[in-house]
Protein backbone atom coordinates (compact mmCIF):
# COMPACT_ATOMS: atom_id res chain seq x y z
CA UNK A 1 0.00 0.00 0.00
CA UNK A 2 1.79 3.25 -0.57
CA UNK A 3 0.81 7.06 0.98
CA UNK A 4 -0.17 9.93 0.01
CA UNK A 5 2.13 12.70 2.18
CA UNK A 6 0.69 16.17 1.91
CA UNK A 7 -0.44 19.22 4.28
CA UNK A 8 -3.21 20.08 2.76
CA UNK A 9 -6.17 19.03 0.16
CA UNK A 10 -8.23 22.14 -1.41
CA UNK A 11 -10.29 22.35 -4.14
CA UNK A 12 -8.78 23.96 -7.32
CA UNK A 13 -10.85 27.17 -7.40
CA UNK A 14 -10.40 28.19 -3.34
CA UNK A 15 -8.01 28.45 -0.47
CA UNK A 16 -10.81 27.79 2.13
CA UNK A 17 -11.89 24.80 3.69
CA UNK A 18 -10.26 21.08 3.01
CA UNK A 19 -8.28 18.87 4.67
CA UNK A 20 -5.34 19.99 6.37
CA UNK A 21 -2.96 17.23 8.15
CA UNK A 22 -0.54 18.69 10.73
CA UNK A 23 2.95 17.32 11.38
CA UNK A 24 1.97 15.30 14.24
CA UNK A 25 -0.58 13.83 11.62
CA UNK A 26 -3.73 15.44 13.03
CA UNK A 27 -6.42 16.02 11.05
CA UNK A 28 -8.40 19.41 10.56
CA UNK A 29 -11.83 19.44 7.97
CA UNK A 30 -13.04 22.43 7.17
CA UNK A 31 -11.26 24.04 9.75
CA UNK A 32 -12.74 21.92 12.26
CA UNK A 33 -10.18 19.29 14.56
CA UNK A 34 -11.04 16.06 14.28
CA UNK A 35 -10.57 14.02 17.58
CA UNK A 36 -7.01 12.37 18.34
CA UNK A 37 -8.55 9.71 20.39
CA UNK A 38 -11.89 8.62 21.33
CA UNK A 39 -15.06 9.13 19.48
CA UNK A 40 -16.96 11.52 16.79
CA UNK A 41 -19.67 12.03 19.52
CA UNK A 42 -19.91 12.16 23.51
CA UNK A 43 -16.61 14.29 23.52
CA UNK A 44 -17.13 16.18 25.86
CA UNK A 45 -16.67 14.32 29.15
CA UNK A 46 -18.41 17.22 31.65
CA UNK A 47 -21.85 18.45 32.09
CA UNK A 48 -23.02 22.07 32.34
CA UNK A 49 -19.69 23.39 30.32
CA UNK A 50 -21.85 26.28 28.58
CA UNK A 51 -23.51 27.31 31.96
CA UNK A 52 -26.73 26.43 31.17
CA UNK A 53 -27.93 25.29 34.14
CA UNK A 54 -28.04 27.29 37.33
CA UNK A 55 -30.30 25.23 40.22
CA UNK A 56 -29.18 27.26 43.25
CA UNK A 57 -29.01 30.90 41.49
CA UNK A 58 -26.79 33.35 42.92
CA UNK A 59 -24.16 31.77 45.30
CA UNK A 60 -22.58 34.32 47.89
CA UNK A 61 -19.13 33.19 49.12
CA UNK A 62 -17.49 34.45 52.82
CA UNK A 63 -14.02 34.23 53.89
CA UNK A 64 -15.57 32.90 57.18
CA UNK A 65 -18.49 30.40 55.26
CA UNK A 66 -19.04 27.24 57.36
CA UNK A 67 -18.67 25.43 54.38
CA UNK A 68 -16.14 26.02 52.06
CA UNK A 69 -16.72 24.42 49.29
CA UNK A 70 -20.32 25.14 47.96
CA UNK A 71 -21.56 24.29 44.96
CA UNK A 72 -22.35 27.27 42.61
CA UNK A 73 -23.49 26.88 39.06
CA UNK A 74 -24.30 23.28 38.53
CA UNK A 75 -21.67 20.62 39.10
CA UNK A 76 -19.47 23.78 39.63
CA UNK A 77 -17.65 24.10 42.98
CA UNK A 78 -16.12 26.60 44.75
CA UNK A 79 -13.31 25.51 47.38
CA UNK A 80 -11.66 28.28 49.47
CA UNK A 81 -9.43 28.65 52.63
CA UNK A 82 -7.72 30.78 55.06
CA UNK A 83 -9.66 34.50 53.18
CA UNK A 84 -9.15 36.83 55.74
CA UNK A 85 -11.95 39.38 54.63
CA UNK A 86 -12.64 38.58 51.17
CA UNK A 87 -15.92 37.81 49.86
CA UNK A 88 -17.84 37.62 46.11
CA UNK A 89 -21.02 36.15 44.42
CA UNK A 90 -21.08 33.60 41.88
CA UNK A 91 -24.14 34.41 39.14
CA UNK A 92 -24.95 32.54 36.21
CA UNK A 93 -24.80 35.75 33.14
CA UNK A 94 -25.77 36.59 30.01
CA UNK A 95 -22.23 38.21 29.00
CA UNK A 96 -20.90 34.78 27.06
CA UNK A 97 -18.50 34.31 24.12
CA UNK A 98 -19.77 34.26 20.56
CA UNK A 99 -22.56 30.75 20.12
CA UNK A 100 -22.95 30.82 24.13
CA UNK A 101 -25.61 32.54 26.04
CA UNK A 102 -24.06 31.76 29.40
CA UNK A 103 -21.12 32.22 31.77
CA UNK A 104 -20.02 31.29 35.30
CA UNK A 105 -19.47 35.06 36.96
CA UNK A 106 -17.37 35.54 39.87
CA UNK A 107 -17.45 38.82 41.34
CA UNK A 108 -15.36 40.29 44.08
CA UNK A 109 -17.36 42.18 47.13
CA UNK A 110 -14.78 42.59 50.30
CA UNK A 111 -11.06 42.12 49.45
CA UNK A 112 -8.38 41.22 50.93
CA UNK A 113 -6.45 43.67 52.16
CA UNK A 114 -2.98 41.16 50.78
CA UNK A 115 -2.49 37.83 49.83
CA UNK A 116 -1.36 35.69 52.88
CA UNK A 117 0.76 32.69 51.48
CA UNK A 118 -1.82 30.37 52.67
CA UNK A 119 -4.61 32.01 50.95
CA UNK A 120 -6.74 30.18 48.36
CA UNK A 121 -9.64 30.05 46.05
CA UNK A 122 -10.49 28.32 43.10
CA UNK A 123 -13.62 26.34 40.79
CA UNK A 124 -13.39 22.72 40.72
CA UNK A 125 -15.82 20.24 38.23
CA UNK A 126 -15.33 16.49 40.18
CA UNK A 127 -16.08 13.32 37.76
CA UNK A 128 -17.26 10.29 39.50
CA UNK A 129 -14.78 7.82 38.87
CA UNK A 130 -16.42 5.52 36.78
CA UNK A 131 -17.37 7.95 33.96
CA UNK A 132 -13.21 8.77 33.27
CA UNK A 133 -12.41 4.93 32.92
CA UNK A 134 -11.62 5.40 29.27
CA UNK A 135 -8.56 7.88 30.72
CA UNK A 136 -7.24 4.44 31.97
CA UNK A 137 -5.46 6.65 34.54
CA UNK A 138 -2.24 4.78 35.76
CA UNK A 139 -1.80 2.16 32.93
CA UNK A 140 0.89 2.09 30.07
CA UNK A 141 -1.98 3.41 28.17
CA UNK A 142 -3.42 6.33 30.33
CA UNK A 143 -4.87 8.81 27.70
CA UNK A 144 -4.26 12.70 27.23
CA UNK A 145 -6.85 14.74 28.63
CA UNK A 146 -7.59 18.18 26.74
CA UNK A 147 -9.12 21.15 28.52
CA UNK A 148 -10.86 24.01 26.45
CA UNK A 149 -12.09 26.76 27.38
CA UNK A 150 -13.68 30.71 27.45
CA UNK A 151 -12.37 33.06 29.76
CA UNK A 152 -13.16 36.61 30.74
CA UNK A 153 -11.31 38.55 33.35
CA UNK A 154 -10.62 42.32 34.76
CA UNK A 155 -7.73 40.96 35.78
CA UNK A 156 -5.28 39.92 33.09
CA UNK A 157 -2.58 37.97 34.00
CA UNK A 158 -1.41 33.92 34.76
CA UNK A 159 -3.95 31.71 36.18
CA UNK A 160 -3.59 28.04 36.33
CA UNK A 161 -5.84 25.05 35.76
CA UNK A 162 -5.00 21.67 37.23
CA UNK A 163 -5.74 17.68 37.28
CA UNK A 164 -6.25 15.86 40.15
CA UNK A 165 -6.61 12.30 41.19
CA UNK A 166 -7.53 10.79 44.64
CA UNK A 167 -7.44 7.37 44.72
CA UNK A 168 -4.43 5.17 45.38
CA UNK A 169 -1.66 7.57 45.89
CA UNK A 170 -3.12 11.17 44.91
CA UNK A 171 -1.60 12.72 42.00
CA UNK A 172 -1.83 16.21 39.74
CA UNK A 173 -0.56 18.11 37.33
CA UNK A 174 -0.98 21.72 36.10
CA UNK A 175 -0.64 24.20 33.38
CA UNK A 176 -0.83 27.94 33.32
CA UNK A 177 -2.44 30.03 31.00
CA UNK A 178 -2.26 33.89 30.20
CA UNK A 179 -4.76 36.40 29.69
CA UNK A 180 -3.41 38.92 27.99
CA UNK A 181 -7.38 41.33 27.53
CA UNK A 182 -10.33 42.19 29.59
CA UNK A 183 -12.27 40.44 26.74
CA UNK A 184 -13.04 36.86 26.03
CA UNK A 185 -10.00 34.61 25.10
CA UNK A 186 -10.28 30.90 23.94
CA UNK A 187 -7.76 28.41 26.41
CA UNK A 188 -6.69 24.88 24.99
CA UNK A 189 -4.56 22.79 27.48
CA UNK A 190 -3.62 19.75 26.89
CA UNK A 191 -1.86 17.42 29.79
CA UNK A 192 0.15 14.42 29.49
CA UNK A 193 -1.73 10.68 30.49
CA UNK A 194 -0.77 9.50 34.05
CA UNK A 195 0.78 6.41 33.71
CA UNK A 196 1.66 5.86 37.06
CA UNK A 197 -0.47 6.47 40.75
CA UNK A 198 -2.58 3.41 40.51
CA UNK A 199 -5.07 4.34 38.93
CA UNK A 200 -8.55 5.33 39.38
CA UNK A 201 -11.86 3.87 41.14
CA UNK A 202 -14.63 2.56 39.23
CA UNK A 203 -17.59 3.95 41.43
CA UNK A 204 -19.64 6.98 41.98
CA UNK A 205 -16.96 8.65 44.37
CA UNK A 206 -14.84 11.62 43.08
CA UNK A 207 -12.27 9.89 40.72
CA UNK A 208 -11.34 13.02 39.02
CA UNK A 209 -10.86 16.77 39.27
CA UNK A 210 -10.10 20.00 37.04
CA UNK A 211 -9.97 23.24 38.61
CA UNK A 212 -9.64 26.89 37.97
CA UNK A 213 -7.81 28.40 40.39
CA UNK A 214 -8.10 32.42 40.86
CA UNK A 215 -6.25 33.15 44.15
CA UNK A 216 -3.32 31.44 45.91
CA UNK A 217 -0.45 32.38 48.09
CA UNK A 218 2.91 31.30 47.59
CA UNK A 219 2.50 28.09 49.95
CA UNK A 220 0.55 26.80 46.66
CA UNK A 221 2.96 27.72 44.58
CA UNK A 222 6.15 26.46 45.50
CA UNK A 223 6.52 22.92 44.04
CA UNK A 224 6.89 21.69 39.94
CA UNK A 225 3.69 20.35 38.90
CA UNK A 226 3.94 20.57 35.37
CA UNK A 227 4.33 17.05 34.81
CA UNK A 228 2.41 14.47 36.51
CA UNK A 229 3.57 14.21 40.62
CA UNK A 230 2.17 12.79 43.66
CA UNK A 231 0.22 15.38 45.21
CA UNK A 232 1.50 18.32 47.32
CA UNK A 233 -0.51 21.00 48.57
CA UNK A 234 2.45 23.49 47.18
CA UNK A 235 1.80 22.25 43.83
CA UNK A 236 -1.74 22.62 43.34
CA UNK A 237 -1.10 26.87 41.62
CA UNK A 238 2.74 26.49 40.57
CA UNK A 239 3.39 29.14 38.01
CA UNK A 240 -0.14 31.26 39.62
CA UNK A 241 0.80 34.97 39.50
CA UNK A 242 -2.50 37.27 39.33
CA UNK A 243 -4.14 37.36 42.61
CA UNK A 244 -6.27 40.86 41.27
CA UNK A 245 -9.26 39.11 42.17
CA UNK A 246 -8.40 39.15 45.73
CA UNK A 247 -7.30 42.82 46.09
CA UNK A 248 -9.33 44.41 43.88
CA UNK A 249 -13.41 45.26 44.48
CA UNK A 250 -15.25 44.50 41.65
CA UNK A 251 -13.28 42.65 40.38
CA UNK A 252 -14.79 39.65 38.09
CA UNK A 253 -13.43 36.35 36.01
CA UNK A 254 -16.47 34.62 34.32
CA UNK A 255 -15.96 31.23 32.65
CA UNK A 256 -17.79 29.32 29.72
CA UNK A 257 -17.52 26.78 26.93
CA UNK A 258 -15.80 24.11 28.80
CA UNK A 259 -15.09 20.87 27.73
CA UNK A 260 -12.83 18.47 29.08
CA UNK A 261 -12.08 15.22 26.38
CA UNK A 262 -9.91 12.64 25.71
CA UNK A 263 -6.76 13.27 23.39
CA UNK A 264 -4.33 16.03 22.43
CA UNK A 265 -6.27 18.51 20.64
CA UNK A 266 -9.23 20.37 21.64
CA UNK A 267 -12.60 19.70 19.67
CA UNK A 268 -15.42 22.02 18.98
CA UNK A 269 -17.42 22.62 21.62
CA UNK A 270 -20.46 20.03 21.71
CA UNK A 271 -23.41 21.62 22.56
CA UNK A 272 -26.50 19.71 24.16
CA UNK A 273 -29.90 21.39 24.67
CA UNK A 274 -30.94 22.91 27.82
CA UNK A 275 -33.01 19.87 28.68
CA UNK A 276 -30.24 17.35 28.42
CA UNK A 277 -27.76 19.21 30.75
CA UNK A 278 -30.75 19.80 33.46
CA UNK A 279 -31.59 16.15 33.75
CA UNK A 280 -27.77 15.20 33.77
CA UNK A 281 -27.60 17.93 36.34
CA UNK A 282 -30.32 16.42 38.27
CA UNK A 283 -27.87 13.20 39.21
CA UNK A 284 -26.41 15.44 41.61
CA UNK A 285 -28.70 18.15 42.51
CA UNK A 286 -32.84 18.75 42.63
CA UNK A 287 -34.66 21.63 43.98
CA UNK A 288 -38.64 22.38 43.25
CA UNK A 289 -38.47 25.65 44.78
CA UNK A 290 -39.95 28.73 43.13
CA UNK A 291 -38.22 30.05 40.04
CA UNK A 292 -36.46 26.38 39.78
CA UNK A 293 -36.11 24.59 36.30
CA UNK A 294 -37.93 21.74 38.19
CA UNK A 295 -40.12 24.28 40.52
CA UNK A 296 -43.33 22.06 41.73
CA UNK A 297 -44.64 21.25 44.89
CA UNK A 298 -45.99 17.86 46.61
CA UNK A 299 -48.49 16.34 48.28
CA UNK A 300 -48.56 13.87 51.59
CA UNK A 301 -51.33 12.53 53.94
CA UNK A 302 -50.54 12.99 57.49
CA UNK A 303 -50.68 9.82 59.39
CA UNK A 304 -50.28 11.19 62.96
CA UNK A 305 -49.21 14.56 64.30
CA UNK A 306 -45.87 14.48 63.15
CA UNK A 307 -45.67 12.54 60.18
CA UNK A 308 -46.79 13.10 56.65
CA UNK A 309 -46.75 9.61 54.10
CA UNK A 310 -45.58 11.27 50.53
CA UNK A 311 -44.20 9.44 47.75
CA UNK A 312 -41.66 11.65 46.12
CA UNK A 313 -39.52 10.08 43.04
CA UNK A 314 -36.44 12.14 41.92
CA UNK A 315 -36.78 12.84 38.07
CA UNK A 316 -33.11 11.84 37.75
CA UNK A 317 -31.83 8.35 40.14
CA UNK A 318 -29.45 10.58 42.01
CA UNK A 319 -25.30 9.17 42.16
CA UNK A 320 -25.94 8.66 45.80
CA UNK A 321 -27.98 8.86 48.46
CA UNK A 322 -28.85 12.62 49.06
CA UNK A 323 -29.27 14.79 51.18
CA UNK A 324 -32.66 16.85 51.39
CA UNK A 325 -34.38 19.52 52.73
CA UNK A 326 -38.18 20.27 53.03
CA UNK A 327 -39.86 23.59 52.54
CA UNK A 328 -43.01 25.21 53.03
CA UNK A 329 -44.48 26.10 49.95
CA UNK A 330 -45.72 29.39 51.58
CA UNK A 331 -42.64 30.80 52.66
CA UNK A 332 -40.02 28.32 51.27
CA UNK A 333 -39.27 28.37 54.86
CA UNK A 334 -36.79 24.78 55.75
CA UNK A 335 -38.36 22.59 58.02
CA UNK A 336 -41.82 24.01 57.31
CA UNK A 337 -45.10 22.04 55.69
CA UNK A 338 -48.30 23.64 54.71
CA UNK A 339 -51.97 22.43 54.41
CA UNK A 340 -53.08 21.63 51.25
CA UNK A 341 -56.07 23.66 49.83
CA UNK A 342 -54.92 26.28 52.29
CA UNK A 343 -51.40 26.98 51.18
CA UNK A 344 -51.51 30.35 52.78
CA UNK A 345 -49.69 29.83 56.64
CA UNK A 346 -46.79 27.34 57.06
CA UNK A 347 -47.34 24.24 59.21
CA UNK A 348 -45.35 23.35 61.68
CA UNK A 349 -41.31 23.69 62.02
CA UNK A 350 -38.12 21.01 61.99
CA UNK A 351 -40.06 18.80 59.24
CA UNK A 352 -37.28 16.88 57.75
CA UNK A 353 -37.44 14.16 54.65
CA UNK A 354 -36.68 10.70 55.89
CA UNK A 355 -33.32 9.69 54.94
CA UNK A 356 -33.80 9.76 51.04
CA UNK A 357 -33.12 7.15 48.72
CA UNK A 358 -31.09 7.40 45.34
CA UNK A 359 -34.37 7.48 43.75
CA UNK A 360 -36.72 9.53 46.19
CA UNK A 361 -38.58 9.35 49.68
CA UNK A 362 -41.48 8.45 51.66
CA UNK A 363 -42.17 10.22 54.02
CA UNK A 364 -41.78 14.00 55.79
CA UNK A 365 -41.97 13.84 59.69
CA UNK A 366 -40.14 15.25 62.70
CA UNK A 367 -42.35 18.21 63.28
CA UNK A 368 -45.32 18.64 65.04
CA UNK A 369 -48.85 20.34 64.71
CA UNK A 370 -49.88 17.77 61.99
CA UNK A 371 -53.82 16.69 62.19
CA UNK A 372 -54.17 13.20 60.97
CA UNK A 373 -55.83 12.25 58.03
CA UNK A 374 -55.40 15.73 56.22
CA UNK A 375 -53.18 16.45 53.37
CA UNK A 376 -50.19 18.46 53.63
CA UNK A 377 -48.12 20.60 50.97
CA UNK A 378 -44.67 20.57 50.60
CA UNK A 379 -41.17 21.01 48.42
CA UNK A 380 -38.01 20.12 48.43
CA UNK A 381 -34.30 20.01 47.79
CA UNK A 382 -31.38 17.19 47.46
CA UNK A 383 -28.22 16.98 46.81
CA UNK A 384 -25.92 14.27 45.86
CA UNK A 385 -22.79 15.99 44.70
CA UNK A 386 -19.39 14.53 44.13
CA UNK B 1 -26.00 20.65 65.89
CA UNK B 2 -26.80 17.11 64.81
CA UNK B 3 -29.67 15.14 65.89
CA UNK B 4 -29.67 11.03 65.32
CA UNK B 5 -32.46 9.68 63.32
CA UNK B 6 -34.41 6.37 63.74
CA UNK B 7 -36.46 3.98 62.13
CA UNK B 8 -39.36 2.35 63.85
CA UNK B 9 -37.68 -0.80 64.63
CA UNK B 10 -35.19 2.22 66.60
CA UNK B 11 -32.42 1.36 63.44
CA UNK B 12 -30.30 4.32 63.03
CA UNK B 13 -31.00 6.01 59.61
CA UNK B 14 -29.90 9.01 59.07
CA UNK B 15 -28.75 12.20 60.86
CA UNK B 16 -30.22 15.90 60.92
CA UNK B 17 -28.57 19.43 61.03
CA UNK B 18 -31.08 21.00 63.31
CA UNK B 19 -29.56 24.40 62.00
CA UNK B 20 -31.03 23.90 58.53
CA UNK B 21 -33.30 21.03 58.43
CA UNK B 22 -30.94 18.88 56.20
CA UNK B 23 -31.99 15.22 56.17
CA UNK B 24 -28.10 13.32 55.79
CA UNK B 25 -28.25 9.53 54.77
CA UNK B 26 -25.73 7.06 55.98
CA UNK B 27 -23.51 6.96 53.31
CA UNK B 28 -19.72 7.93 53.08
CA UNK B 29 -20.66 9.08 49.63
CA UNK B 30 -22.67 11.97 51.15
CA UNK B 31 -20.75 14.87 51.41
CA UNK B 32 -22.73 15.88 53.80
CA UNK B 33 -22.47 12.95 56.20
CA UNK B 34 -18.49 13.15 55.54
CA UNK B 35 -18.60 16.54 56.77
CA UNK B 36 -20.86 15.15 60.28
CA UNK B 37 -18.02 12.30 60.51
CA UNK B 38 -15.35 14.83 60.47
CA UNK B 39 -17.69 17.06 63.68
CA UNK B 40 -17.95 13.67 65.29
CA UNK B 41 -13.75 13.25 64.88
CA UNK B 42 -13.43 16.51 66.56
CA UNK B 43 -14.95 15.41 69.96
CA UNK B 44 -18.90 16.27 69.21
CA UNK B 45 -21.83 14.38 70.28
CA UNK B 46 -25.23 14.27 68.25
CA UNK B 47 -28.38 14.56 70.13
CA UNK B 48 -30.36 11.36 70.98
CA UNK B 49 -33.02 10.07 67.66
CA UNK B 50 -36.26 10.64 67.54
CA UNK B 51 -38.10 7.21 66.27
CA UNK B 52 -39.92 7.89 62.82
Amino acid sequence: MSTIRVSNIKNESTSNGGISVDSSGHVTVDGQQMPTAGALTGRRLNINGAMQVSQRGTVNIAHDDAITSPYTLDRWRNIHANLDSYDCTVTQDSDAPSGFAKSLKVTTGTTESAVDADDILYFSYLFEGQDVQMLQNGTAGAKKVTVSFYVKTSQPGTYVVNLYKINATSRTISKTYTITTTDWEYVELTFDGDTAGGGINNDTSEGFRVSWVLIAGSDWTSTDSTSWIDFVTTAWAYGHTQNGMATNASATWQLSGVQVEVGEKATSFEHRSFGDELARCQRYYIDSRDGKPSSQFFIGQAINSSRIAASVSFTQPMRANPSATIYSPVSETAGSVALYNNTSVDVGSGFVGTTARFNGFYYVYGGSGLTTGLYYAFKYSADAEV
Amino acid sequence: MYRLMNDDEGNLIGVVNTNTWLSIPIDTANRDYQEYLEWVAEGNTPEPADSL
